[in-house]
């Protein structure tokens, strides 16, 4: 990426000379494309590449060898034309082209592209979004490097999805949920749970104010590994919706993915760009009744903590990080119960931990001079040194306590 | 420890490191007309800063701000002229107020702001550079943007009392640390291994060049500009960066005028930070550094001065620093009024 070209170079294949013809470079509709197409992809047709050509400027060159070695060329005269006729492909001679992959070079530049090309922390920007959304097909071993030069070009190193386990406290713990199964001819992975500790009651406070955490919170979608939504916290993921509460702050430890997969890229629900979920497709309505149901129960676990901040600490031992592929053989090891509305689906349903205290005890709030505050911790725990206006009043209460229960004299 | 609890009579660094910015401002006048502006800072209980301004560079227009209200009212005793004015606000209420705060001030439309968010816990760096971003959003073309925090690795373990053996180890988890406060806006080549004083400095100015990228995108017609990226450390090592506001098309002219390439605390990039080195100083050692330390070479200036260790400071490694400067070096004198 530089000022004044992009380039983008694969060592992938390359496209066959025939798709070339058909498909990739041919406007429009086009005729009988249905048979040939590599299984468990997204693209169908070449239209991203060309659209992605239009956006980024005038002139292109795309250059490829499979079978038999081609060139495309993009002119600004072409582009300016009004009936966009196919373009003429130009077929190389033998050992032109030396790898089997595909260039694309776009020169002539649009402004905003220039301006953003530029700019090396909007290459940074793009590097980390190609991190997030390209994350699993990255963690499989797909390379992409990203630079102003090919020299600077440095790989990028994906962005990964991790859940928290803990070992068991109190007759539960802290683990993934889990759904898997099949629904309209796609195949349905769903894992959810916390990527980090809750936030205790200070930092809760401080968020309402002014975000000061890094929030990963939200749900991902992936189709056929590809991200289309990252880390979303609306009604798109079903936050909001039903019984689910609106996302807040006291919400940021909950996170989860969805991995919809299908040989037959039209079953999957995703919106033409295919950039978006097609939230109005069947197969994703009740993939969300699903993200709903765990988004529910790991809210009702966070509230049920919020009141006893103090013992949160407890609840995280032993906690380690659980990558996808992880996530997935703990999936494949596991005993997944059937789901009465959902036949073709089942499900592992985690025991949180549940704070002993929850029937016994209440929570006491109420507010008092700063002045008073300060005295008092004075007197209970010494001079110096900053107490926490909670730890006060429960020196208070328990001094209280004990003074009302001796016997008196 | 920020070094908030040292008194500022004894931060040789903070001092330089706010001379430096003065200087700094004086070259800017050179582009703009500073006299018209307003300058908010918090100033702590001396005002020092507002002090300098309002001396060197003849600002009335000062506002000051803290959290306590028993330092505001201290600020109202020491404010250098009437016009100064001192309330009681968080940083991140100046922020998002800012346009009510000028005009209940009375400086309603000035010709720019200069506004110095000088950052000492090191806990909230996440709320900082959010601030520094929303900030942006609301100023204007020409106005100065100077922050200062915290960028010493030691102070991104939430718990240091937690058992950790190795530097690796806890380098990791000092970058798991900023990682949870700033990491969408941390750059993609940051690793644990950048977790140390050197290194640390660089990430976090990164840091703030994402969140200027995004109040002021690639497409928009104004940036923020960083003009002087500093590090010392008094106590703690703290960073602070000074930047402005111009518009893309006059980004070459303003820096021309500013006569930047000239300038020893010139920062081209984000990446360019200068690592200032104050020892402490008598006035027999600063008097002779003065006069040799221009034209004379460093191995004459050491043999000169008779020892090469300043308390612990290597003389040779601080004489380059010392040059760029020295006029800015503060004279401390203890006197019985």
């Amino acid at each position: 990426m530089a000022a004044d070209h992009f380039q983008i170079v694969d060592n992938c294949g390359g496209i066959p000379i025939d798709t070339a013809k058909k498909y990739a470079f041919a406007m429009g509709k086009p005729e009988g494309a249905s048979a040939d197409r590599p299984p468990a992809a997204v693209g169908m047709y070449g239209i991203g590449m060309k659209r992605a050509i239009f956006k980024l400027g005038t002139e292109a060159l795309v250059e490829s060898l499979n079978d038999t070695g081609f060139s495309v060329e993009f002119t600004a005269e072409w582009m300016s034309t009004e009936g966009w006729d196919n373009l003429p492909i130009r077929e190389l001679p033998d050992g032109k082209l030396s790898t089997k992959g595909t260039s694309i070079t776009v020169m002539e530049l649009n402004e905003e592209v220039k301006a953003a090309f530029s700019s090396g922390g909007w290459i940074d920007e793009f590097k980390k979004v190609v991190a997030q959304h390209y994350s699993i097909i990255l963690s499989k071993g797909f390379s992409v490097f990203v630079g102003k030069t090919v020299e600077e070009a440095l790989p990028i190193t994906p962005e990964p999805f991790l859940l928290l386990q803990t070992s068991e406290v109190s007759g539960g713990r802290i683990e993934p949920y889990i759904y898997k199964g099949k629904m309209e001819g796609v195949d349905v992975e769903i894992y959810a749970g916390l990527y980090r500790a809750l936030l205790t009651a200070e930092e809760a406070d401080r968020e309402e104010e002014t975000r000061g955490v890094t929030d990963e919170a939200g749900w991902t979608v992936a189709c056929n590994d590809r991200v289309v939504i990252w880390k979303d916290k609306t009604r798109l993921t079903g936050w909001g919706e039903a019984n689910v509460p609106n996302y807040h702050g006291q919400f940021i430890a909950i996170t989860g993915i969805v991995l919809l997969r299908s040989d037959d890229p039209s079953k999957l629900p995703l919106t033409t760009t295919k950039r978006g979920i097609d939230a109005a497709s069947n197969v994703y309505s009740e993939a969300k009744d699903l993200m709903r149901e765990a988004t529910k129960s790991l809210t009702s676990f966070t509230n049920k903590w919020k009141k006893f901040p103090e013992k949160l600490e407890t609840i995280y031992q032993a906690s380690e990080y659980v990558d996808l592929p992880k996530l997935r053989a703990i999936a494949a090891a596991t005993q997944l119960t059937a789901m009465r509305k959902q036949p073709t689906v089942s499900k592992y349903e985690p025991q949180y931990p549940i704070p002993a205290e929850e029937k016994t005890h209440v929570v006491v709030r109420f507010e008092a001079p700063k002045a008073d505050i300060s005295f008092l911790g004075e007197t209970y725990f010494g001079e110096g040194g900053s107490v926490k206006p909670g730890d006060v009043g429960r020196e208070a209460f328990d001094r209280a306590i004990k003074d009302a229960r001796s016997p008196k004299r | 420890m920020s070094g908030a609890s040292l008194p500022y009579h004894l931060r040789p660094h903070k001092a330089v490191d706010r001379r430096i910015f003065i200087d700094l401002l004086s070259r800017i006048e050179r582009w703009r007309p500073l006299t018209d502006y307003v300058y908010l800072s918090m100033g702590a209980y001396p005002l020092e800063d507002h002090k300098l301004i309002h001396r060197v560079l003849g600002i009335n227009r000062l506002i000051a701000f803290d959290m306590e209200g028993a330092v505001v009212a201290r600020q109202r005793f020491n404010r250098p002229v009437s016009s100064c004015h001192c309330i009681e606000k968080t940083s991140g209420e100046v922020v998002s107020e800012i346009d009510r705060i000028l005009d209940s001030c009375g400086f309603a439309a000035p010709d720019g702001v200069i506004v110095w968010l000088d950052y000492t816990d090191p806990k909230k760096l996440g709320e900082q550079i959010r601030e520094f971003e929303s900030l942006l959003d609301r100023l204007s073309m020409g106005d100065v943007v100077r922050v200062t925090v915290n960028a010493h690795p030691r102070e991104l373990i939430e718990s240091p009392s937690e058992k950790l053996t190795t530097a690796e180890e806890k380098r990791a988890k000092q970058f798991q640390g900023l990682q949870g406060r700033i990491k969408e806006f941390m750059p993609s080549w940051a690793t644990a291994d950048d977790m140390t004083a050197d290194n640390l400095p660089r990430v976090i100015s990164e840091s703030f060049a994402a969140a200027a990228l995004r109040a002021f995108p690639v497409t928009s017609k104004r940036t923020f500009r960083p003009l002087s990226i500093v590090r010392y450390a008094d106590v703690s090592q703290m960073l602070s960066i000074t930047g402005v506001i111009a518009d893309r098309a006059d980004e070459g002219h303003m820096l021309s005028q500013l006569g930047m390439e000239k300038w020893p605390f010139s920062s081209d990039t984000w990446s360019i930070i200068h690592k200032l080195v104050v020892p402490d100083l008598t006035l027999r050692e600063r008097l002779f550094l003065e006069r040799e330390v221009v034209a004379t070479p460093a191995e004459d200036i050491i043999k000169g001065l008779g020892f090469d260790d300043a308390g612990g400071i290597s003389v040779a490694n601080f004489i380059e620093n010392y040059r760029s400067y020295y006029r800015f070096y503060p004279t401390l004198l203890t006197a019985e009024l």
